[in-house]
């Protein structure tokens, strides 16, 4: 019962977030003046903020959800789309397409496939490097590896692209939400399906913590459910990375977090994580509006300042023995 | 018969595991699995639970081959205990046990009614909201033992208890709780157990069948522990002098290592 005061206080914080990002930027709205019907807030909110909150909601959701997703099949609390590689491998093969595809036929739809199957495949990767239970050390190393062969791959692939304003090395390394339209929300849209699949799977991944042997002995099929939780995360990712980049530490910080305040049961870490995880990206998409205005920051440089030092701190623990 | 395992063995990579290993448990006893570090104690558990199939011989459980059966299944019959996994989730103990009741998809209140019941039966009612984080390696058994009896709690159809080394890191208060549980399990559910076990010192005590496996994994003895638990069987299972030992009112007290000679 107090679980769902809690998620409904996040939706609240959430909503006030989305809402000052809504006013916030180069013409200042207040309150009142966002759902004003003249042309210049039909513009600046309808065509431009709108959009760019609702795909940053959908995706900071979508990321922390994948996030918890995926520390739960490594059985890792410490992974991460972006550290582990998944994120990278979707960049590389996102600039693939636009190198040599988009060319002959540019869709946003073919641009997250694409990101999408790299992600899966760097995924892969660190499953065979790693073995069937890596420990954390060998996934972070793993996710290096990968992360330093796609981003040169993506940066070679910058030099061979035909717009190099957006389709630059830093657009995919750190992430911007800046060129968002309603074309690039309706993409955004398709991790839902994602979302609401992984969750209903919440009870599985518990049992999946437990250890492979374990699971299953209590009757769950682990190859295929393990197989179908790294899918649909490496879904959200890719689409993710398709559309605005990399965007680090939004995966593992928020459903620790999620563990460390209310329960480490799937069932309460997954959707916690995704209320939280939009409000965050909706906040350092402001953040990296605003901080240096007029100039605008991408926000995976915002998202890397708040996490990497929580992650220190987490790493520095787990080396003492402790995990959380 | 819950299990009859016929001339059964087992290779791995070429390496023979277990050899004519024959067995048969009934409903309501619990069988002892004994044997020197290798004998394929733990193996002979993973062809029960499906883990491992068998390369030659017949295995039945329940009178099925263990891959007979769905997934499902089989864990509403067949609860195993592995050797302890690594938990690096803040998991409650309370949590942790609940997850023994997924087989049965049942309602969250019938499955809090089991899990406090095992708690009871375990002595971890204290323990309910603890983290498994904070917890030390015996403690942490005992949640993991108490899953796995959940698993298996009020089963309304003949059930099966495999448990691998379940008093290894629990001190001797903690064993003979567990031994315990074990023996009101069996006087409630329609269960049988097979244990796998180190300690000689209390062998005798609480099986009904014992199996002896030597270190190539051969079938040394099967049988009532007062026949297959003698000073011979075991001083050639273990390749050193052993010997029975006795309370000072002559009760039997277990098996020791004679003193090596001065």
């Amino acid at each position: 019962m107090k679980l769902w005061l809690w998620f409904g206080f996040l939706v609240l914080v959430w909503a006030l977030v989305f809402v000052l990002s809504l006013g916030s930027g180069y013409t200042e709205l207040n309150f009142a003046d966002i759902w004003r019907q003249d042309s210049l807030t039909q513009t600046v909110v309808g065509e431009v903020r709108l959009p760019r909150a609702l795909l940053a909601t959908l995706l900071g959701a979508g990321l922390a959800l994948a996030g918890g997703g995926i520390q739960g099949v490594f059985r890792n609390p410490l992974a991460d789309p972006a550290l582990i590689g998944i994120s990278g491998g979707a960049a590389l093969f996102a600039a693939i397409y636009i190198v040599f595809v988009s060319q002959i036929d540019f869709s946003l739809l073919g641009l997250s496939g694409s990101a999408f199957l790299g992600g899966l495949i760097a995924t892969l990767l660190v499953l065979v490097i790693g073995g069937r239970q890596p420990d954390l050390s060998t996934i972070l190393l793993a996710g290096i590896a990968i992360n330093a062969i796609c981003l040169a791959g993506v940066g070679l692939m910058s030099y061979l692209a035909p717009d190099q304003t957006l389709r630059s090395v830093s657009f995919w390394a750190l992430g911007s939400f800046n060129h968002v339209g309603w074309a690039e929300v309706t993409v955004g849209l398709l991790v839902i399906p994602a979302m609401i699949r992984l969750i209903s799977l919440s009870l599985v991944l518990d049992v999946l913590i437990l250890g492979d042997q374990e699971a299953a002995h209590l009757g769950v099929s682990v190859i295929p459910r393990r197989i179908e939780v790294i899918l649909w995360s490496a879904l959200i990712t890719g689409i993710s990375v398709s559309l605005v980049g990399i965007i680090a530490f939004v995966g593992l910080i928020v459903p620790h977090l999620v563990r460390m305040t209310f329960s480490a049961k799937h069932v309460v870490v997954l959707p916690f994580s995704a209320i939280i995880g939009g409000g965050l990206l909706v906040a350092a998409d402001l953040l990296s509006r605003s901080l240096l205005a007029p100039v605008e920051l991408p926000v995976g440089i915002v998202t890397t300042l708040l996490g990497a030092p929580v992650f220190v701190i987490l790493v520095a623990r787990w080396s003492k023995g402790l995990w959380l | 018969m819950i299990l009859v395992l016929d001339q059964v063995g087992l290779e791995l990579n070429g390496r023979s595991i277990l050899k004519d290993v024959t067995l048969k448990l009934a409903l309501g006893q619990h069988l002892a699995i004994m044997g020197p570090n290798g004998a394929g104690k733990s193996s002979l558990l993973g062809l029960i639970t499906g883990d491992l199939e068998v390369t030659s011989g017949c295995l039945t459980v329940f009178g099925k081959s263990p891959s007979a059966f769905q997934p499902l299944e089989r864990a509403q019959r067949i609860s195993a205990l592995s050797q302890s996994s690594e938990l690096r989730f803040p998991f409650t103990v309370e949590e942790v046990i609940g997850l023994g009741r997924y087989p049965f998809q049942a309602k969250a209140a019938s499955t809090a009614r089991i899990v406090r019941e095992v708690m009871d039966a375990l002595q971890l009612n204290g323990f309910a909201q603890r983290s498994m984080l904070s917890l030390s390696g015996g403690e942490r058994q005992r949640v993991h033992l108490a899953r796995a009896v959940a698993q298996i709690w009020s089963s309304p159809v003949p059930a099966l208890l495999l448990l691998d080394e379940p008093f290894a890191a629990l001190d001797i208060a903690h064993q003979v709780g567990v031994r315990r549980l074990l023996a009101q399990v069996l006087a409630a559910n329609p269960v049988s157990i097979v244990s796998v076990v180190h300690d000689l010192g209390q062998a005798t005590q609480g099986y009904d069948q014992v199996c002896l496996l030597t270190e190539q994994g051969d079938q040394l003895a099967f049988g009532a522990p007062s026949a297959v638990l003698t000073p011979n069987h075991l001083s050639e299972l273990y390749g050193i002098t052993i010997s029975e030992m006795h309370y000072a009112d002559g009760t039997p007290a277990g098996f020791g290592a004679a003193p090596a000679a001065p």
